[in-house]
């Protein structure tokens, strides 16, 4: 089943807006004073919708965030990048969400998440939100913004109203192990699936969703659920892509690495973004590679993101 | 197949949310009975859903919540009266005897009139059909209707008509609503019909005072705004944060000291209010 044909239009998402509280020192847990550096924008359909616009595809994002300075400096950072920001509202009572994290010395990521009972728990399709979605081409979830029953039931409805009109829609699980003691959260992934065109899955969430013991069996599941393609993050392994015709691996380019935060991010958003402006797969895989690497060099989540030229130019460089 | 397990609940959950928010309210036995599953397994789901806020239970039955909070508050719901009266207070405050008040469209100007029984001299002119009964049994000062077009709400004078009637008066005070704050300046209102008749009448008063529906901040962006630099004085229901502060400062328009309670008032420094005396803006005495 090819891609269904592209509807003119916004790419949207919804979801959490946070800041990014970092640990300095390598190590496991919050539970002792840490010397901590931050806050940085963040949340990843943030970094997402920020990576989109800065390759200059008109882009927006549907989501909450508090009266505070938190709120105001991820507001004025999209807005500044051509972020679409009339369908964030600005809550009273709630602050912006937020995420502290620490690196482990394996290089795994340990978190603390403020997200339920912030701001971002508030997100909800409001009428600027409805009016963002009647404009809505097409529409991308990350799996982090489905951590409350309200927060899929808002997506859910947003994804109808964006799938009548004609749009498509990307799923990308982005799980992280503190967000699976959600009960709503593995509910969630499996019920997303059904919905999305393409799915983004990062190594091992590709199999999480299905009963397949083989990726290859895990993949004909999913395309057999209806999506139109599968491409499967594999961090320095590169990533690969599969449709119902063919089956497409891409290395990846070594980078020195820095700071993974938003890499998948800032790869799902140029794989979309570059496929709905035209380019062929093989294209929009490096440049999703490439966007990948530029990302895990630079320090912070919205650092990360990169031009269509500094992709260009890492691709002539690794060939 | 058993792709769907783990979301089968889920599933149903937001099914049940679905109907529920449909139709208002709906009982156990209807949605054990639709659902094919036992009653047990229904109200398992309905406490797991009155947890999340989206529903409330009663005697068997399930109940769409009222959402309090302003999550997916429509627009046109009022504003609480216990919010919206010290804030009509405060904005009495500002009326002066001997003066001509406009009072604009909207469920909020309207409820001035009751306050405004000890204003000594005050000339009235009204643009809300509902306003003038209030008026003929509250106040002895004189009262004007403005002509124009009834508007979809069967109460508001509009229109051309209604603009040009405007010039026919002294008018010295205008009061509007708006809904919110907009970040960038702009004072969100319902309508193109309300900014236009809004900016008519600001070039006409020396008061030009706005009441909020609410007091945050908003990035919508709407066709239908009135830039603060058109108005004299701000009106919220609840504080403003730090931010709306620093927005309105921006406009030139600051704190006053008022009682303390939940509304609060801001204003630029201005000049006595006198007719014709229009929009210049945050020209200091």
């Amino acid at each position: 089943m090819s891609l269904p044909p592209v509807r003119p239009g916004k790419i949207v998402t919804m979801g959490e807006i946070l800041v990014d509280i970092m640990a300095v020192e390598r190590g496991t847990g919050f539970r002792t004073p840490l010397n901590l550096r931050g806050p940085f924008p963040g949340g990843a359909p943030a970094i997402f919708i920020f990576q989109t616009a800065r390759l200059g595809h008109p882009a927006g994002i549907i989501s909450c965030v508090g009266d505070d300075d938190f709120g105001w400096m991820n507001v004025e950072r999209l807005q500044r990048d051509g972020v679409d920001v009339s369908a964030i509202r600005i809550d009273d009572d709630q602050v912006t969400a937020s995420a502290f994290v620490r690196y482990r010395e394996d290089g795994d990521r340990d978190f603390l998440f403020n997200l339920k009972r912030s701001a971002a728990g508030q997100t909800a399709l409001d009428p600027p939100a409805r009016a963002l979605l009647a404009d809505c081409g097409h529409f991308h979830v990350m799996g982090s913004s489905l951590f409350s029953f309200h927060l899929i039931d808002e997506v859910r409805k947003a994804i109808e109203i964006v799938k009548a009109n004609g749009a498509t829609v990307s799923f990308d699980p982005n799980i992280r192990k503190e967000m699976l003691n959600i009960a709503e959260m593995r509910a969630g992934l499996e019920f997303m699936l059904q919905y999305c065109d393409i799915f983004l899955p990062s190594g091992p969430e590709l199999m999480m969703p299905t009963e397949a013991k083989t990726e290859q069996a895990a993949i004909a599941e999913l395309l057999g659920l209806g999506a139109s393609c599968i491409v499967v993050k594999r961090a320095a392994g590169g990533a690969s892509y599969y449709d119902a015709t063919r089956a497409l691996d891409v290395p990846g380019y070594p980078v020195a690495e820095a700071d993974p935060t938003g890499a998948g991010d800032c790869f799902g958003a140029t794989f979309v973004t570059c496929l709905r402006q035209g380019l062929p797969v093989e294209d929009c895989m490096r440049l999703a590679n490439a966007a990948g690497a530029l990302a895990v060099s630079r320090q912070g989540g919205m650092e990360g993101i990169s031009s269509l030229e500094e992709m260009r130019a890492l691709i002539a460089r690794a060939s | 197949m058993t792709f769907g397990n783990r979301s089968a609940v889920l599933q149903r959950r937001l099914k049940i949310a679905d109907w529920i928010r449909q139709q208002g309210q709906m009982r156990v036995d209807e949605l054990s009975a639709a659902l094919a599953v036992s009653a047990v397994t229904i109200r398992g789901d309905l406490n797991y859903l009155e947890e999340q806020g989206l529903l409330v239970r009663s005697f068997g039955k399930a109940i769409a919540a009222r959402a309090p909070h302003p999550r997916e508050r429509p627009p046109s719901a009022p504003l609480a009266k216990s919010l919206a009266l010290p804030m009509l207070r405060l904005a009495a405050q500002v009326i002066e005897a001997d003066h001509t008040l406009l009072v604009g469209h909207g469920d909020l100007p309207v409820q001035i009139i009751p306050l405004l029984a000890e204003i000594h001299g005050l000339t009235l002119v009204l643009a809300s059909l509902d306003a003038v009964p209030l008026a003929r049994h509250l106040l002895d000062g004189r009262i004007h209707v403005l002509g124009g077009e009834l508007g979809a709400d069967a109460v508001s004078l509009e229109g051309a008509p209604a603009l040009r009637s405007l010039e026919l008066f002294p008018i010295t005070h205008v009061l509007m609503q708006a809904e919110m704050l907009g970040n960038d300046g702009g004072l969100l209102l319902a309508s193109r019909q309300a900014q236009r008749f809004c900016a008519a009448a600001c070039r006409h008063a020396g008061r030009r005072i706005v009441l909020l529906e609410r007091a945050s901040l908003s990035l919508e962006k709407r066709p239908s705004e009135l830039s603060l630099d058109l108005v004299t004085d701000v009106l919220f229901p609840t504080p403003p944060s730090a931010r709306a502060s620093d927005v309105l400062a921006g406009a030139g328009l600051g704190p006053v000291a008022v009682e303390p309670g939940a509304a609060a008032h801001f204003s630029r420094p201005h000049p006595r209010a006198e007719a014709g005396n229009g929009a210049s803006p945050g020209a200091p005495p």
